[in-house]
């Protein structure tokens, strides 16, 4: 075949993907970024470059941090249960005796539940007055009254409980196959050398799984503090702000306050202050 | 304490122990599911009951579901806007996997999708807005579905890279010095080899589909393209819920999902869908 041939087919083949990813993704990120340094409005037909004027409204607006704050929370502790839970999940899971496979199976199912379903199936699960738990705590004893379970006290309980339950089986599904991938001669070693299971995991597991370790923290935080749907659907950043974060504080600005430069330089910035540490952190341990 | 010391050390409780946390774990990730089920099978009266046995088997909900509310219609959506971005993006990312993975390139594909990643969605919908606004498709099934495409196109890609990585270069090569031109080289040899791998890819492009709400509650605003989520959402809010009728409808959005995944166990692809994001 021809050079030039072989040079239409090579560029032919990627142009749609790059296109496609330029057109739905690149332009539309700087684009945004863009819009943060304007006085855009969701109607305006002209708009002005205004400098850092809509960060310092964010900076000095109580409320963006108040949502930084709960992003942190939420953020965090959503990541960290998915981790830390996966990983016992998935050691279990990694004892061989009967039954085990079919755990395999059925411990992906929250990560094949549509988060809509999921938020509705736990709204029902909880319910103050004909929900389940409710129900069994009070039969139990264990309360007296009803938890309202998306009232002040206990929204954000709720919303990283939801989470947990929905993303815990990539964090499982991630550890399994790594988990499977030291090699046996390492505990047998260590065995050897008189480590008790607990020595075991901490001088074998973990450094072995490292790697993977990093991954599933790194791809669950990412996407847990950027997580929007689940507080959405389950309350909407309320009541009185309690589960606000920078997502909704974002959204609700750009969609019902039709302030699109300010919506997109609340997400901006709370990209740069939230994730662009996290991110650095990562790099730095992967070296 | 040496008393505990054995308790610990006996073989025969540790299994027990090891299995009850096991069983606790599965109860923590099916009961809810299985909780939705059975409510969506009781009549009204033994709804507010909170009981697990059902006392009398009703498909009520079902009926009203599919006879007084727009699912079907919801259903329909969804399944066109997943079908369309399902297309799109294997089809593209098929093309630009087995270019990746056959030529040689300057920049890496990686550093790009992990970037893709790293934006916040929030952040993204709203310029995709502003500009299927001008370019009038918002409120179109082909919208939704490119928009889709801004996650999913990147992590077609990934996974059909490692999957051709699995199909020997030397196949094509035999084929060009037979004289068969490129595109006959893909459609004769590569895409019957690479089907599994996309069949998987496309159903985890329609997954996310299904799943997305943020940007169909962005980009949709006429009730007639609403997708299930929408739906869904919009019955929650309604004046008296009907939760029968909700469980329902999240049995039934749910079905799809749990149909696919079973496929995919079968077909052993699901370690394939997690291979790329672990390895390197």
């Amino acid at each position: 075949m021809k050079k030039n041939e072989v040079k239409i087919f090579k560029y032919g083949t990627v142009a749609p993907f790059y296109g496609l990813i330029i057109a739905i993704s690149a332009l539309p990120s700087f684009y945004a970024i863009y819009t943060a340094f304007t006085d855009k409005t969701l109607f305006s037909e002209e708009w002005h470059f205004i400098g850092l004027a809509n960060f310092i409204t964010a900076f000095k607006d109580p409320v963006f941090w108040l949502a930084l704050k709960n992003n942190l929370f939420y953020g965090f502790f959503c990541t960290f249960f998915q981790v830390t839970l996966g990983l016992g999940v998935a050691l279990l899971l990694l004892k061989p005796f009967k039954g085990n496979s079919i755990g395999r199976g059925v411990i992906v199912f929250p990560y094949l539940v549509p988060t809509i379903v999921a938020v509705m199936t736990f709204k029902w699960l909880l319910n103050d007055l004909y929900g389940i738990v409710n129900h069994t705590l009070l039969r139990l004893g264990v309360i007296e009254q009803g938890i309202s379970w998306l009232g002040p006290s206990f929204a954000m309980f709720t919303v990283i409980l939801v989470a947990v339950w929905r993303y815990l089986p990539f964090a499982v599904l991630l550890f399994l196959p790594g988990l499977q991938a030291i090699p046996g001669e390492f505990y047998d070693a260590a065995k050897v050398d008189g480590a008790n299971s607990i020595q075991r995991f901490i001088h074998v597991t973990l450094p072995q799984l490292k790697h993977v370790f990093l991954i599933v923290a790194l791809l669950r935080g990412i996407w847990m503090f950027n997580d929007f749907d689940i507080i959405w659907l389950l309350t909407k950043g309320g009541p009185v702000k309690r589960t606000l974060h920078i997502p909704i504080l974002s959204y609700t600005e750009a969609f019902r306050q039709y302030d699109i430069a300010q919506g997109s330089a609340t997400a901006v910035a709370g990209f740069i202050i939230l994730l662009v540490p996290i991110i650095l952190y990562f790099r730095s341990t992967r070296e | 304490m040496s008393l505990i010391q054995k308790l610990i050390q006996n073989k025969l409780i540790q299994k027990a122990v090891v299995v009850f946390l096991v069983l606790c774990a599965i109860g923590f990730a099916i009961f809810p599911l299985l909780w939705a089920l059975i409510s969506s099978l009781k009549p009204e009266t033994e709804l507010i009951q909170a009981q697990l046995i059902i006392k009398h088997i009703t498909l009520e909900h079902y009926n009203d579901l599919f006879g007084l509310t727009d699912f079907a219609k919801f259903f329909t959506n969804s399944i066109i806007v997943g079908i369309f971005a399902t297309f799109l993006c294997t089809i593209v990312a098929t093309f630009a996997a087995y270019s990746f993975t056959r030529f040689t390139y300057r920049w890496n594909l990686e550093r790009l999708s992990l970037l893709v990643y790293i934006v916040p969605p929030v952040l993204l919908v709203i310029p995709i807005y502003l500009i299927f606004q001008r370019l009038h498709l918002n409120n179109s099934y082909l919208g939704l579905a490119l928009s889709h495409s801004t996650f999913m196109l990147p992590f077609a890609t990934l996974l059909l890279v490692a999957y051709f990585r699995g199909i020997p270069v030397e196949l094509d090569e035999a084929a060009l010095i037979d004289g068969a031109n490129r595109i006959k080289v893909i459609t004769n040899i590569i895409l019957p080899l690479a089907l599994p791998g996309m069949v998987a890819t496309g159903i985890i492009v329609f997954a996310f589909s299904w799943n997305d709400y943020l940007y169909a509650f962005t980009l949709i605003s006429v009730p007639e393209l609403r997708t299930i989520p929408l739906g869904i959402a919009q019955f929650s809010q309604s004046q008296y819920m009907e939760w029968g009728m909700l469980m329902a409808a999240a049995v039934i959005t749910t079905l799809p999902m749990l149909l696919f995944f079973l496929f995919i166990q079968r077909k052993l692809l699901a370690g394939f869908i997690f291979a790329p994001i672990v390895e390197k």
